[in-house]
């Protein structure tokens, strides 16, 4: 038996508000790309750019998101209460 | 005892009495009952529900009539309720507002009292025209009746009746034209005469105050206990280091801003250096029409979001959120939402806006506390000017819609606008089960009270009482204070000289 190397998934590239991060696994909650964004999941919703124009299709707070190479996101406030 | 009167009511009981009063065009009577709402200077009457007639409790005598049956009946079920009684007529027929004719006055003279004894509340006496404009006068023992200045129906849009002898309908100016001639005489005389409070002068507060004031409101209230402070002047427009540096309140700058810039010929500014948490701050928000919730603190913001409801004044509320990336290198991106709070919307804690465990530390003093707000990763007030009047004109389109309803449509409902995508979003807000504050319409003097001691708001007002006193700032005041007369006698000349035009053109 010959000893086989793992496949890994290659590393994909993506951005979540203009900022670039990456990753092996195709499928991630919305709250851990928040928080991977740093933000509180409680408070800011995630959206994904996709066409033109890039209007943000939004992920419910239990969605597991699908990371294809260069998806862009968004994290989007929830509250806005500075007067 | 407070002497200007007032009436409100939703748009859903503006219904049904509509419905009854006018039913086939025929004049009917009804009994319904109200909840106080004391303010300041003014009492309104709060219509809180319809109570049908029983069989034999109506006649008709010439005009409709009712029975002392029906009277005592409906008193009893106000009084149980802890209500008044209203006695509504319907005028077919007539249009706008009405003079009491003698059968009804007769009427409503005749159970004033007997309403007044069961209920322990002044008759309120309610008159309907054809074109749904209301009347209403208080009716208090030993005094007689006393004519409303207004009847106010709040739904998607705030429609009011106007007492015109009591608020006369402004007169419209050259420098208007452009104002007027986007919306209609008609209805500019309407809006610019509803009593609109801004509460919170900052960055948002001053921009909606001066627009209102440009746009010819002719009652504006300004409300804020804070002081001009050096790191304020990047978003303070029109607020100069000489203000910061004399210690100026944040209501004195932004009403000389006001001042400056109103159209109306005569405008009445009220300004107020509480806060709406305040007892008295609360008392005097409630003799507004309208309120513009401009607060960064979620206590005023509960204060307001529950006055919207219980008292029946829509609240436009919004604000801005900007988020730089942790490590200060750049923008994450900025939020600005707006959102009429009123009954038939969801309030501003469904909507989102509104963290209720962030009241109880604002009430507690928390928010005050840097390492509070640093251990619970609160925001530090992120604000950009070039931003904030984003947020303020979402405040003020909010108004249009709620005053003037557009291609007939009122207000739009919670709104939110991402600036990274630019992209314009309405909000899917739905009422909580169970939501305490909207279980709270017309509730009146009768809702929770939210107001208390504000130690903040009194800190600051002891801090700037302490600044006066000082040789340097009372010299500064004195010759800033002479500069500013000068400037007002200048615009006075520029006034006499522009009327001169006006004339001759």
């Amino acid at each position: 038996m010959t000893d086989k190397p793992t496949e890994l998934r290659p590393s994909v590239p993506f951005t979540i508000d203009g900022r670039v991060y990456q990753t092996r696994v195709p499928w991630h909650p919305v709250a851990e790309l928040l928080r991977l964004a740093g933000v509180d999941p409680t408070l800011y919703d995630l959206g994904e750019l996709r066409g033109q124009p890039p209007a943000p299709s939004r992920f419910a707070g239990h969605d597991l998101v699908q990371v294809h190479p260069g998806a862009r996101f968004v994290t989007i406030r929830r509250n806005a209460d500075v007067a | 005892m407070t002497q200007r009167t007032s009436v409100a009511m939703t748009a859903d009981t503006h219904d049904a009495l509509a419905r009854a009063l006018l039913l086939d065009g025929r004049e009917d009577v009804r009994l319904a009952t109200y909840r106080p709402s004391t303010g300041a200077t003014r009492r309104t009457a709060l219509v809180r529900r319809l109570v049908p007639p029983e069989p034999g409790e109506l006649g008709f005598r010439g005009n409709a009539a009712l029975t002392g049956r029906y009277v005592r009946r409906a008193a009893t079920l106000a009084w149980a309720d802890s209500c008044g009684l209203i006695l509504a007529h319907g005028h077919p027929g007539e249009q706008g507002w009405q003079g009491v004719s003698g059968a009804d006055r007769e009427t409503e003279a005749a159970y004033a009292d007997l309403a007044q004894e069961i209920t322990g509340l002044p008759l309120v006496g309610l008159t309907l025209a054809s074109d749904q404009s209301w009347t209403a006068r208080h009716w208090d023992r030993d005094v007689g009746a006393t004519v409303a200045e207004n009847v106010r129906v709040v739904g998607d849009r705030l429609v009011v009746s106007w007492n015109d002898d009591l608020v006369p309908p402004p007169r419209t100016r050259r420098g208007q034209a452009r104002t007027v001639a986007s919306w209609g005489e008609r209805t500019h005389r309407d809006l610019t005469r509803r009593a609109v409070l801004v509460v919170g002068a900052g960055s948002v507060g001053l921009d909606v105050a001066v627009r209102l004031a440009a746009t010819g409101v002719t009652r504006i209230g300004l409300m804020d206990f804070d002081t001009v402070e050096e790191h304020n002047l990047d978003r303070l427009v029109g607020a100069t280091r000489v203000d910061a540096w004399l210690r100026r309140s944040k209501v004195d700058v932004v009403g000389r801003l006001v001042d400056l810039n109103a159209t109306a010929a005569s405008l009445r500014l009220e300004t107020s250096e509480l806060s709406v948490c305040e007892p008295a701050g609360l008392a005097a928000a409630l003799d507004f029409d309208v309120i513009f919730s401009c607060v960064d603190r979620p206590w005023a913001r509960a204060v307001l979001n529950s006055v919207a409801y219980a008292h029946l004044i829509p609240v436009v509320d919004g604000g801005i959120g900007v988020d730089a990336f942790s490590d200060g290198n750049g923008m994450r991106g900025a939020t600005w939402r707006s959102h009429v709070v009123r009954p038939g919307r969801p309030c501003l804690a469904c909507n989102g806006q509104l963290n209720l465990a962030a009241v109880t530390a604002d009430r507690a003093g928390d928010l005050d506390d840097q390492r509070y707000i640093a251990g619970n990763g609160g925001d530090q007030g992120e604000n950009v000017a070039a931003l904030s009047v984003s947020a303020a004109a979402g405040l003020l389109a909010q108004y249009v819609s709620l005053t003037v309803a557009p291609g007939g449509l009122g207000d739009p409902g919670p709104l939110r606008y991402v600036l990274s995508t630019h992209t314009l979003e309405h909000v899917p807000a739905h009422t909580r089960p169970a939501c305490p504050v909207e279980a709270t319409i017309a509730d009146g003097d009768l809702a929770l009270a939210l107001a208390g001691a504000h130690h903040a708001a009194d800190h600051r007002r002891a801090a700037r009482r302490a600044a006066e006193r000082t040789w340097d700032v009372r010299l500064g005041r004195a010759a800033d204070d002479l500069l500013h007369r000068l400037h007002a006698r200048l615009l006075g000349v520029a006034e006499r000289r522009l009327r001169v035009g006006e004339v001759a053109a």
